[in-house]
């Protein structure tokens, strides 16, 4: 049914630094379509599910010459993916029609390889099997599997959209092989337009056109990686930041004493 | 050749067996429906399943009337997303996003509930509906007899305006009891107006997409979800930020003035002054400022006490750039000047609100063509028959109350607890909540719960939100059946005066208030003004097209909106400025330190800390909190929250706390365990903490966080925001 043609689509994602204000409609939303739960209360703070997680760093100084800025990291979509190489069960894939790297959680045996071998800390686990309060299981949304414990998990670009939108243009006619446009859910619940998102093979592409402007960088690319998300800032700080130093991307809340 | 039974054969037939299941697809397929197996057990949760189906509303957890398209599966309401292109917001905050989850919260009640609220923490009972009813009827019959000149029963209604609210207010009036409101920062901005005119029923409608310049005290104009005045459109404005930390609207801003917390009221009196001073005599700010004034004398009289030069110590701002400031207000008219601080601290405070409105009439006429718009308010707008006006939850003496009803609805900041129970007198005295939840604000210390629908389950109303540059109003009509033991808050009402032996009166319970909503929808025909969004197709029509009341309710019950310019105007002697005398100018003079300085010089302790309430997600601090919003206060750290007591660095290491320290912060008003945070952003001397909830509780279903409000003296004063406090580590593994 998905018989599309090798690279007919490349999804990529823009995050406009200077767009956004850090108010988390991304971190939310995406939780609420990906069914992420919520860690138990004994759960030490960096073993959260955030798919989408906004960072927030600054520029080292302080007041008054401290300026911030929030950083919504999602998994990079990496052209050469650390975490690919690294599984030892294939139950990470780069999917060449898409351009997105999948997890299939049934075939994750939990070694976590994964998480060591992504730059982006943006690979998180199930230490728990998910817990739901009672009757908020009718909240889950049908289109993504809730995961269980002993896996790795991530942003996918919101795959259960992406299928949607292909059976959508199944039943409406039109060739398979006919790259599809959605959103992420990110995407859609952003309240200020930070965040652009699509084929950025398609012609007149807003993100391949947004990824050439001059404060475009993305994450440790020296790394080689190739990641698939860029980001757009006018401060100079802010790329220095994002180009070099993991600060940018660690940060993740220290560990209660004991954890 | 032979086919001989042994040993040796059987090893070699086994060995090659076992080589060819390698190569088979079997073991491979064994592997992988052992890890389906083995990742479908039963306590893993199912999704619901069922035909999907989109219902257009409105968010009604916070009072701005966002547009939500709820996302349900079957009958299932599984999420809530932004209505693209809707007038009122631009998108959904995160408690938006979540509010599906709000139906199932761990806090929900499934009955009524009770238990006694003068001890914290006390366990909550589902009990018998009519005995507590008619227990409370009786209570309410012999505190109606008891009342008289000094009323005994009290309706705090956290969301005035609504259909819903003339209910409460009609109650209140049959029963000999008061009417109270406890405004939030944006309602109190909005409401301070007042003071300064001669005409009522006329609330401000601040216009940012229209102004040259705007100055914001605080307000997170660029930071969160939105700003304090609604989505700004068109072309931006030049942005002056006054704001003691070094916050995102302040990076942001094309000028910043770090002025010292507290100092808002004397910082935009000296801008008053500098305008005054510097603009030609026959201009606009000079006329108004030589008018007579309340109390005798000037408004130029009182502005004479706060130059620039008199102010700059008091505010840390130099009197340069004090001066400069007021010089690029006046030069790109029209300029606009915003309050309200920072929501999540409460309201910024009367003298502060009103000073920020005397600039505004100093700076340009209200109208529909400058950047202040002036609207009718919704008592004006809805025609609403002569009832008591509402008293602010502080002015209720405390001690005075038998009986105290507090609306379960979302307020928009955060609400003192213990200020509820000051108003009651005695042990006797009951505080009874009609929502959904044994917990958040209002819940909290409560008595009895009188279970209504949650979010999404009822037909609720939205008026127009404070200080929101057009009149608007929408109806949040039901995504989800509401459970048996629910009921409508209106019912409950008429449930309570029938025990208290009152027959029903017309126009009460859940079809009074249906009445109602379909009144207002008229009015809004009958009126011929503005237009109406269609929700589902995403266009406006002008209401003059719609021939019939029906057709008003048929849009608004689809989720719809409706909105009209903000068109009246004011003569300039309808105006009211504080003179010399007044008492308005007394309080000034009473702040020419700085409420942070008027907060430390009360302590006695050698070196306090000021410490600064706000810094939270304000909608989230008052009420419940989605699990969810965990990824933000917990997972993340993104959002403060209560608990989490950031410093600046050099502070935090002249008291020797290192960043993740557990620490006592105590005021005046109580202490509570935080963990330290160091923050760049705020200025040395300054402790911040939010009031949203604690990130470690916060699954707690008493929603702990709601302390901060009263940590930092919420249930004594109106304006809490700034108070004195100690920080002091404390040794231990966890807190």
């Amino acid at each position: 049914m998905h018989a599309a043609e090798k690279g007919t689509a490349c999804y990529a994602m823009v995050i406009d630094l200077d767009k956004c204000t850090g108010c988390g409609a991304c971190m939310v939303a995406c939780a609420v379509e990906n069914n992420c739960a919520v860690p138990p209360p004994e759960a030490a703070d960096n073993r959260g599910l955030t798919w989408m997680r906004v960072q927030r760093t600054d520029n080292g100084r302080d007041w008054p010459e401290h300026r911030a800025v929030t950083v919504p990291i999602p998994c990079q979509q990496c052209e050469h993916a650390p975490c690919i190489h690294v599984c030892p069960v294939t139950a990470v894939q780069l999917d060449e029609n898409t351009g997105i790297v999948g997890q299939v959680p049934q075939r994750c045996m939990g070694c976590r390889y994964c998480m060591a071998a992504c730059p982006y800390h943006a690979r998180y686990f199930n230490w728990w099997d998910p817990k739901w309060p009672e009757g908020l299981e009718q909240t889950l949304n049908p289109d993504v599997s809730p995961r269980m414990r002993g896996v790795a998990e991530k942003c996918n670009f919101c795959h259960g959209r992406l299928d949607r939108a292909r059976e959508q243009a199944a039943a409406e006619g039109r060739p398979a092989e006919e790259a599809v446009e959605y959103v992420p859910a990110c995407v859609e619940a952003c309240p200020h337009g930070a965040i652009t998102f699509g084929n950025r093979q398609a012609e007149g592409s807003a993100v391949a056109e947004l990824a050439k402007r001059p404060e475009a960088f993305r994450l440790l690319a020296a790394l080689g990686t190739e990641p698939k998300v860029t980001y757009l800032s006018r401060d100079p700080w802010v790329r220095r930041v994002g180009l070099s130093r993991l600060d940018m991307v660690r940060g993740l809340p220290d560990a209660p004493e004991g954890a | 050749m032979t086919l001989d039974l042994t040993r040796r054969s059987l090893l070699k037939f086994m060995g090659g067996a076992a080589v060819g299941a390698v190569l088979s697809p079997l073991p491979w397929k064994l592997l992988d429906d052992a890890s389906i197996w083995t990742q479908n057990w039963a306590w893993i949760a199912r999704p619901p399943r069922g035909p999907v189906s989109w219902k257009d509303t409105t968010c009604t957890l916070c009072p701005r009337g966002c547009g939500l398209r709820a996302r349900l599966i079957g009958t299932s309401f599984v999420s809530a997303w932004p209505q693209p292109g809707h007038p009122a917001a631009a998108g959904l905050c995160p408690l938006g996003l979540a509010a599906a989850q709000l139906r199932y919260h761990p806090a929900r009640v499934r009955g009524v509930a009770q238990r006694d609220g003068s001890r914290p923490g006390a366990p909550w009972r589902v009990v018998d509906a009519d005995a507590t009813v008619g227990d409370l009827g009786r209570r309410l019959a012999q505190a109606r007899a008891r009342g008289g000149e000094r009323p005994a029963i009290a309706v705090l209604d956290l969301r005035p305006g609504r259909a819903l609210s003339r209910q409460y207010r009609e109650f209140a009036q049959r029963q000999g009891g008061l009417y109270a409101v406890a405004p939030d920062a944006r309602q109190a901005a909005a409401a301070a107006l007042g003071g300064l005119l001669a005409a009522t029923g006329v609330a401000p409608a601040p216009a940012p997409s229209r102004c040259g310049a705007l100055l914001s005290l605080g307000a997170p104009v660029a930071d969160g979800a939105g700003s304090p005045c609604l989505p700004a459109e068109g072309s931006r404005s030049f942005h002056l930020q006054v704001d003691a930390a070094a916050t995102y609207s302040a990076a942001r801003a094309d000028r910043w003035l770090p002025a010292r917390p507290g100092t808002e009221a004397v910082l935009v009196l000296a801008l008053a002054n500098a305008l005054v001073t510097e603009s030609a005599p026959g201009s606009r700010a000079a006329v108004l400022a030589a008018m007579p004034a309340v109390g005798g004398g000037t408004f130029a009289d009182v502005l004479a006490g706060f130059t620039p030069e008199r102010v700059a110590d008091a505010c840390g701002v130099p009197a340069a750039d004090l001066r400069a400031a007021a010089r690029e207000l006046a030069a790109r008219q029209p300029a606009l000047v915003v309050g309200v601080g920072d929501p999540d601290g409460g309201p910024l405070g009367r003298e502060e609100e009103s000073a920020v409105w005397c600039l505004n009439l100093l700076l340009g006429a209200p109208g529909p063509d400058g950047a202040l718009g002036l609207r009718p308010t919704e008592d004006v707008l809805f025609g609403l028959p002569e009832l008591p006006a509402p008293v602010g939850l502080d002015a209720v003496p405390d001690g005075s109350l038998d009986l105290l009803l507090v609306d379960g609805s979302f307020p928009g900041a955060p609400l003192a607890p213990a200020l509820l129970r000051r108003k009651l007198r005695g042990p006797n005295a009951r505080l009874v909540v009609l929502g959904p939840y044994a917990g958040g604000a209002a819940g909290r210390l409560a008595d009895v719960v009188l279970p209504t629908p949650a979010p999404g389950e009822w037909r609720d109303d939205v008026p127009t939100p404070a200080l929101a540059p057009r009149s608007q109003y929408a109806w949040s009509p039901a995504v989800a059946a509401a459970p048996d033991w629910a009921l409508h808050a209106a019912d409950w009402l008429v449930r309570l005066e029938e025990a208290a032996g009152t027959p029903a009166a017309a126009g009460t319970g859940a079809a009074g208030h249906d009445a109602e909503l379909k009144r207002r929808a008229a009015l809004l025909q009958a009126a011929g003004l503005g237009d109406l969004y269609e929700a589902r197709g995403g266009n406006a029509v002008a209401v003059t097209t719609l021939a019939s009341p029906d057709a008003v309710a048929g849009v608004l019950a689809q989720g719809g909106i409706w909105t009209a310019p903000a068109t009246l105007t004011l003569a300039d002697g309808d105006l009211r400025l504080p003179g010399p005398h007044s008492e308005l100018a007394a309080r000034w003079q009473a702040l020419a330190g700085g409420r942070g300085a008027q907060a430390q010089a009360t302590t006695k302790t050698a070196g306090p800390l000021l410490l600064m309430a706000g810094g939270g997600l304000a909608a989230a601090a008052g009420n419940v909190v989605p699990p969810v919003l965990n990824k933000l206060y917990r997972e993340s750290e993104l959002v403060a929250g209560a608990g989490r007591a950031a410093l600046n660095p050099a502070t935090a290491r002249s008291l020797h706390l290192d960043d993740g320290a557990h620490a006592e912060l105590a005021t005046a008003h109580g202490k509570r365990r935080v963990t330290v945070r160091h923050d760049g952003s705020l200025p040395p001397g300054v402790v911040r903490l939010a009031g949203g909830p604690d990130p470690l509780a916060l699954g707690d279903p008493e929603g702990p966080g709601t302390e901060v409000a009263e940590l930092c003296g919420g249930a004594g004063q109106p304006v809490w925001r700034l108070t004195a406090a100690t920080l002091t580590e404390v040794h231990h593994a966890r807190s």
